[in-house]
């Protein structure tokens, strides 16, 4: 009697304020509220230190608001994909595990999730209630019409597994994410989306209110999504309460060697989490998080959060390492990482940007990764360049060009296979759904802010925040906006490079001296016989270089360049409507071509195969030499051990 | 007595070395060819990717060579007349060699596998791995040191008693510390010295490092070797 009147009384005391009955007035953030709201979790947990064990009770309010009636729910349980060695996650992170993270499964590494009972409505539903991997199915006894919501109470224990991939336990430190069962999103097509949790796909939920209260040993320190609202220590436990609103994922961090580092900027709060021997590199974490912050709040749209959080993450917890979540992330450091190579800066950066892709702006990450993966990757390449200079992530030049080296892969044969645009789990590895997800789209932006000024894409980004914050838009609709700022320029190159195998690639077929003979006279049996003195020898009236160039899904202007050893250069272009042209450079009979490079400025940098851009007389000198060299010493090496 | 037998011996592995590298530098030189547009560590890389196929083929004709001439020049050094045996018990040591190389690689991993597992679980800091990972490669190249300078010996040993078949009775030569170092100094800087060179021309695109480099590894590495054997064989009780 008493629950169903604490029920009622949540049902008005929301009706009057907001839908969603986990809106804590004392604390609340947003007015008015900021998304859809159609979740709400309110979770009473204890961590286990020791047993890694996270236990206790959930409350889940589930709006629907779609047009179509559903009997069924659908929950992540995405700690089972560490259950044991047969799941999909652990066949895909096999060698990331075994190999380089030497963890062996056993039941004190690996993880899982149950949902003791639960009941819909007051109604107990443990029975119908089942769990395929990291997906569990409850079959309602009533419909939940379009416009009604439920009421869902849960008791779970979620075990951590020891950090393989993104959470779990090392040690002492605990992140725990991805750890409470939470709702797939009912989709307006009238299907949940639900899929398994596999490794190569991240997440997709819908934006909500998270009450969380969580109880842990009193030594430990805590952070995560949302605001601290309360913490006390009551004997050798502490009491923490967070609140998060407007957010679609709820994760925390513990630690008992947790230091911490904070700076205002804008009425804000950023802060890096570090431990004593990160204590230098938590400073740079912290500049790049200011510059990052401060950039994204000028020139995309405001970070509306009261802070960010940047967790730097122990060696022996690596595994989650350079990872978004709701209002953190986690950064990449190593101690011996020198000042020079700003990959911490770089992970920093990106991670940020995911506060705003996937974050606010909340496409599907598990559907269309390339959306906020490949859009992110695209920023942080050009803000790594514009705070730390070009070639920001290593100093030596020799290593990289600019803040898209990183990007470009000698082999990214596998995209003639694999399309960006399909779910993660589709693809045949972790590599090519990186290439098709980060790199291929990022290079995309490139080409096209090479060719239009950053400033274009920018735009296009600021309008799609803008348009889409708090909404969970198709990664299309990006597409459009960027076909319209800037004319449909792009559209074709677009749709081949997301939607379709496209791999553009502009190449140099053929280059050959010919020889223009002199014009003799015709012959009795063939009219257009040319011919030729009677010496034998060829008598050439003139020489020209023919030359060959060809594109293939590539429907852009490519400039070329020929240069001879005269000192002459000729200058062509390959027009975005021609596939293949020949090219023909009338020169002296001592004259040499010395090169023929297909786009020399290097804006098109979705040219997916860049080695056979640049033709040219005795190639890379050094590099042979080099290679000689390194052979040579191999020999001399081999030969003195045998 | 060192340079009259040695300079003979010298002159063919230089022969042999120079002809080898050219063909090399000549089939890697084509007229036109592709390149790469800038200068990257996949470059660097991939120049010497392309030699891979080759590295089978050379490293038994590079053998081969280094065992006629240093068969032939210890024979001459030592007045002995050559015999089948000798090349026989070459190769005998270097398939022994190899041997003792990978025990002694196993001898040092296998009590340091558990430190190396174990700080991946616990360590805060990667610092703790890399030395453990720096310890490894120190020992394991110190003890194929000994088994380098142990193999030598044997062949010295071998070569200066000429004991005919009969050489598998024949005591192992002790380890005489101050040799063992001086022989450990000698090929680290014969070896580091092209390698240091090697890297900081990489860093800095410098061709004349290179050239250095190419030149020292080309130049010293026949001498020192022919060199080493000579040094070690006045030790040898002949």
């Amino acid at each position: 009697m008493k629950r169903i009147l604490f029920f009622c009384i949540l049902l008005f005391s929301f009706a009057g304020y907001s839908q969603n009955p986990f809106v804590d007035r004392d604390h609340a953030i947003f007015h008015p509220p900021l998304s859809g709201r159609n979740v709400g979790y309110k979770i009473t947990v204890t961590l286990d230190t020791l047993s890694h064990i996270v236990k206790g009770k959930e409350s889940i309010y589930w709006l629907n608001n779609t047009q179509f009636s559903t009997k069924v729910l659908y929950f992540h349980l995405y700690m089972n994909a560490f259950k044991n060695n047969s799941t999909i996650m652990m066949k895909n992170i096999e060698k990331l595990r075994h190999k380089i993270l030497g963890i062996k499964l056993t039941p004190e590494t690996a993880g899982y999730c149950s949902i003791k009972n639960i009941a819909v409505n007051f109604n107990n539903l443990t029975d119908y209630f089942h769990v395929e991997g990291t997906v569990g199915v409850l079959h309602l006894p009533f419909d939940v019409k379009p416009g009604e919501s439920v009421m869902i109470e849960l008791e779970f224990e979620t075990k951590l597994p020891r950090i393989m991939i993104r959470s779990g336990y090392a040690g002492s430190f605990h992140f725990v994410g991805q750890w409470y069962p939470k709702l797939g999103v009912f989709q307006d097509n009238g299907k949940w989306y639900c899929p398994e949790y596999d490794g190569n796909g991240e997440f997709f939920s819908d934006f909500g209110v998270y009450q969380v209260k969580l109880t842990l040993p009193s030594y430990f320190i805590v952070t995560g999504t949302g605001l601290v609202v309360s913490e006390r220590i009551e004997g050798d436990v502490r009491k923490v309460y967070f609140y998060a609103e407007d957010v679609h994922d709820f994760a925390f961090v513990a630690w008992d060697k947790f230091r911490v580092l904070s700076k205002k900027v804008k009425g804000k709060t950023l802060y890096v989490y570090y431990f004593k021997e990160h204590e230098k590199i938590a400073k740079r974490e912290l500049d790049a998080l200011e510059r990052v912050f401060n950039w994204y709040n000028k020139n995309i749209g405001e970070y509306p959060y009261p802070d960010y959080k940047v967790i730097d993450v122990p060696f022996n917890g690596l595994g989650a390492s350079g990872m978004e979540y709701e209002n953190f992330s986690t950064s990449f450091s190593l101690s011996l990482f020198p000042d020079w190579l700003r990959a911490t800066e770089s992970t920093v950066v990106h991670e940020f940007g995911h506060a705003y892709w996937q974050g606010m702006v909340a496409t599907n990450e598990h559907r269309q990764a390339w959306a906020d993966e490949g859009l992110n990757s695209f920023f942080e390449g050009i803000l790594m360049d514009r705070f730390y200079g070009e070639c920001s992530e290593m100093k030596f030049h020799v290593f990289c060009e600019n803040g898209f080296s990183r990007f470009e892969s000698p082999n990214f044969e596998v995209l003639k296979y694999e399309k960006p645009d399909k779910e993660a789990s589709e693809f045949v590895s972790r590599g090519s759904y990186g290439l098709a997800s980060y790199n291929k789209f990022a290079l995309t932006l490139k080409t096209i802010a090479n060719l239009e000024g950053e400033d274009v894409v920018i735009d296009a980004a600021r309008e799609f925040f803008n348009q889409y914050k708090f909404k969970h838009p198709d990664g299309k609709e990006f597409v459009k906006i960027l076909n319209e700022k800037t004319d449909n320029k792009y559209k074709r190159l677009l749709n081949l490079v997301l939607f379709d195998v496209g791999f553009p690639d502009a190449k140099v077929l053929k280059v050959e001296k010919k020889c223009e003979p002199y014009f003799i006279g015709y012959n009795n049996r063939d009219v257009f016989y040319r011919e030729r003195e009677k010496s034998g020898k060829r008598n050439c009236k003139s020489y020209f270089y023919r030359v060959v160039v060809a594109k293939r899904e590539l429907p852009l202007d490519v400039n070329g360049i020929v240069t001879f050893k005269s000192g002459k250069v000729e200058h062509f272009i390959i027009p975005a409507d021609k596939n293949i042209i020949e090219l023909k450079f009338p020169v002296e009979k001592t004259d040499r071509l010395e090169s023929v490079y297909l786009d020399p400025d290097r804006k098109i940098m979705i040219d997916l195969d860049r080695s056979n851009n640049l033709y040219r007389y005795k190639p890379s000198l050094f590099e042979n030499r080099l290679a000689v060299l390194v052979f040579n010493m191999l020999m001399e090496l081999f030969a003195y051990v045998f | 007595m060192f340079f009259r037998a040695f300079g003979r011996y010298l002159y063919m592995l230089y022969a042999f070395y120079f002809s080898f590298l050219l063909i090399l530098y000549f089939t890697l030189f084509k007229d036109y060819g592709f390149a790469n547009e800038t200068y990257t560590i996949y470059s660097v890389l991939e120049g010497c990717h392309r030699l891979n196929p080759l590295i089978v083929s050379a490293l038994i004709l590079f053998y081969i060579v280094n065992m006629v001439a240093v068969v032939r020049f210890l024979t001459d050094l030592s007045g002995k007349r050559i015999s089948f045996s000798f090349y026989l018990f070459y190769i005998l040591t270097t398939i022994s060699g190899l041997f003792f190389y990978a025990l002694s690689f196993y001898v040092v991993y296998f009590p340091l596998k558990g430190l190396i597992k174990r700080l991946k679980e616990v360590s805060l800091t990667e610092i703790p791995l890399v030395i453990a990972y720096v310890a490894l490669f120190v020992l394991v190249v110190l003890l194929w040191k000994v088994v380098t300078y142990w193999k030598i010996r044997a062949r010295l040993n071998y070569f200066t008693k000429f004991p005919g078949f009969k050489f598998l009775f024949l005591p192992i030569n002790g380890l005489n510390l101050k040799d063992f170092l001086k022989f450990v100094f000698f090929v680290l800087i014969v070896v580091g010295t092209p390698l240091f060179s090697l890297f900081f021309a990489v860093l800095n695109k410098n061709t004349y490092l290179l050239f250095f480099a190419i030149g020292f590894s080309l130049l010293v590495f026949p001498f020192a070797k022919l060199y080493m054997y000579y040094l070690l064989l006045e030790k040898t009780d002949v």
